[in-house]
């Protein structure tokens, strides 16, 4: 037997669905231009705000639902031009290298979560990490490539090695 | 007001791939160790008794071995990518997205920009899907429905587009040499590009989409009419044995086709008197990687007819003929440096 707050937990859900998720999609297919993309997004943004605690005491939702979206929404579009990115990358090679696409989502996985825990930092900073994690430059060869002083390169990596190591 | 509750979404974001992340929480001063220790040992000079000291700090505490592993991993993850792939996926992210401060920015300009990266850079423009891909230093030479033919160059895309009425070809990536045939029909013949078209009134020219997006046209039989994508009332008329650009506002003829231009077809790259920075740009397109050039011989002249397919072995004939050096640092990552004087011994490519 559910207990007695669920079936009003489970009409607040209901009714938040069935006026709110036309709207939402419709929202998110004009950011998009894509309305399977849209859906999709739409289904997820549901999904999260779903298991959110305290969903009963939200009073406007469409402020809710569109900064849930929105969220997944910056994620998305980085998603995507990271993807391409890699994929484009990932044509230039010799065809032995090319990886399966069970292998490829894997590193697509990777590299997005990567990304997401660089972001943020200066530009700068990222590439001395990049140079540093990637091609293995030492501190001198960094500075001399970025045309920095050393002890810039350090504090840069300093801080985005914290970044992509230990994320909180 | 009630507050909005705090969805875990960041939260539950930065759990990330369960690979990658240990379940214990590590502490922020054991992290710092780590970060110090990890940036030690990639300052390049790394003694033995500095690996010692690292071992035993690794070995005092779980807590640091545990710190330790979590550096490992992302590693190990990153490992696995071919570097170029690696740094053009991570480096190639929106960068407009990266450099905005406050997330109120970054999420107005997603909202804003979203729809026209995703718009612009749809289907016919992905290099992964297009009909015909040539790898880094590779060429294909590719037989139109038509009878004529198209030779793609090292890292190239393309897409053939033919149907009734016209002849299309577009050049996602990359740079094709094209050889016109006489169409029964008589359709006209277009290479597309991100900047524009350039239509075919002639028989032999060669289109290359340039990184910053603009396109090169060189016309060697007959003539091309560039016509830019957002200004088609500004499209010029290039001669045989001219070269123009060609943008999304602008075409304009930029001089006189170099003899050698379509040298690349027989796997060769010829110049004469091309600076030397000019040149390492050239023979970059035809090698995995970063092949950088100190400023301080960015302007030595080279001369000469250099094979495509080993790159390497140019390189190495460069420091016969120049007071230069090739430092290797990676597979993919080159560097061309003055001569040091006091340097023992030539600089060996593998």
């Amino acid at each position: 037997m559910p207990a007695a707050a669920e079936p009003a937990l489970h009409a607040h859900v209901h009714l938040l669905y069935s006026e709110h998720h036309g709207w939402l999609q419709g929202w998110l297919r004009q950011k998009l231009g894509n309305a399977f993309d849209a859906a999709d997004l739409a289904q997820d943004t549901f999904v999260r705000v779903l298991r959110a605690p305290g969903l009963d005491r939200v009073e406007e939702p469409r402020a809710y639902l569109t900064t849930v979206a929105r969220n997944l929404l910056i994620n998305h579009v980085r998603r995507r031009a990271i993807e391409r990115a890699y994929l484009d990358a990932l044509s230039l090679l010799p065809e032995p290298v090319a990886p399966s696409p069970e292998a490829r989502l894997v590193v697509l996985e990777t590299l997005v979560e990567i990304d997401r825990r660089l972001s943020g930092l200066p530009a700068q900073a990222k590439q001395a990490f990049l140079l540093a994690q990637l091609e293995g430059l030492g501190q001198a060869e960094i500075a001399a490539e970025l045309g920095i002083s050393v002890s810039t390169v350090k504090r840069h990596l300093a801080k985005a090695a914290m970044r992509c190591f230990f994320p909180e | 007001m009630t507050a909005v509750p705090r969805m875990g979404l960041l939260q539950e974001d930065a759990t990330g791939l369960p690979l990658m992340q240990g379940s214990e929480r590590i502490a922020p001063a054991v992290a710092q160790e780590a970060v110090h220790w990890w940036m030690a040992l990639k300052s390049g000079d790394t003694s033995t008794a500095q690996r010692a000291r690292w071992q035993r700090w690794r070995d005092a505490d779980p807590a640091h071995e545990a710190a330790w592993q979590r550096i490992e991993q992302v590693g190990g993850r990153l490992a696995g990518i071919p570097t170029p792939v690696a740094r053009a996926a991570l480096t190639a992210a929106p960068a407009s997205l990266q450099r905005r401060r406050s997330v109120q920015l970054l999420t107005a300009m997603v909202v804003a920009g979203g729809t026209a990266l995703v718009a612009r850079q749809s289907a016919p423009w992905r290099a992964f899907t297009a009909d015909h891909v040539s790898a880094i230093g590779e060429r294909q030479t590719l037989q139109l429905p038509d009878g004529g033919q198209a030779i793609l160059n090292t890292g190239s895309a393309l897409n053939v587009r033919f149907d009734a009425e016209h002849r299309v070809l577009q050049l996602v990536r990359g740079e094709i040499l094209v050889q016109t045939a006489q169409d029964a029909t008589h359709r006209p013949f277009y290479v597309e590009t991100q900047a524009g078209s350039a239509r075919a009134l002639g028989t032999r020219f060669t289109v290359r989409a340039r990184d910053d997006g603009s396109v090169d046209v060189g016309v060697m039989q007959g003539a091309v009419e560039m016509r830019p994508l957002d200004a088609p009332a500004l499209s010029q008329v290039l001669k045989a044995g001219f070269v123009g650009r060609l943008t999304r506002t602008q075409a304009t003829p930029t001089g006189a086709l170099d003899g050698n231009a379509g040298a690349w077809t027989d796997g060769m790259l010829v110049v004469s008197h091309m600076r030397l920075a000019d040149f390492l740009a050239e023979l970059g397109r035809y090698r995995l990687g970063r092949l950088a050039c100190d400023p301080a011989v960015a302007g030595l002249q080279v001369s000469g007819a250099y094979p495509l397919d080993d790159t390497d072995s140019v390189l190495a004939s460069l420091t016969s003929a120049l007071p230069i050096e090739v430092h290797t640092y990676t597979r993919y990552w080159v560097s061309v440096r003055p001569r040091q004087r006091h340097a023992a011994a030539a600089p060996k490519n593998s």
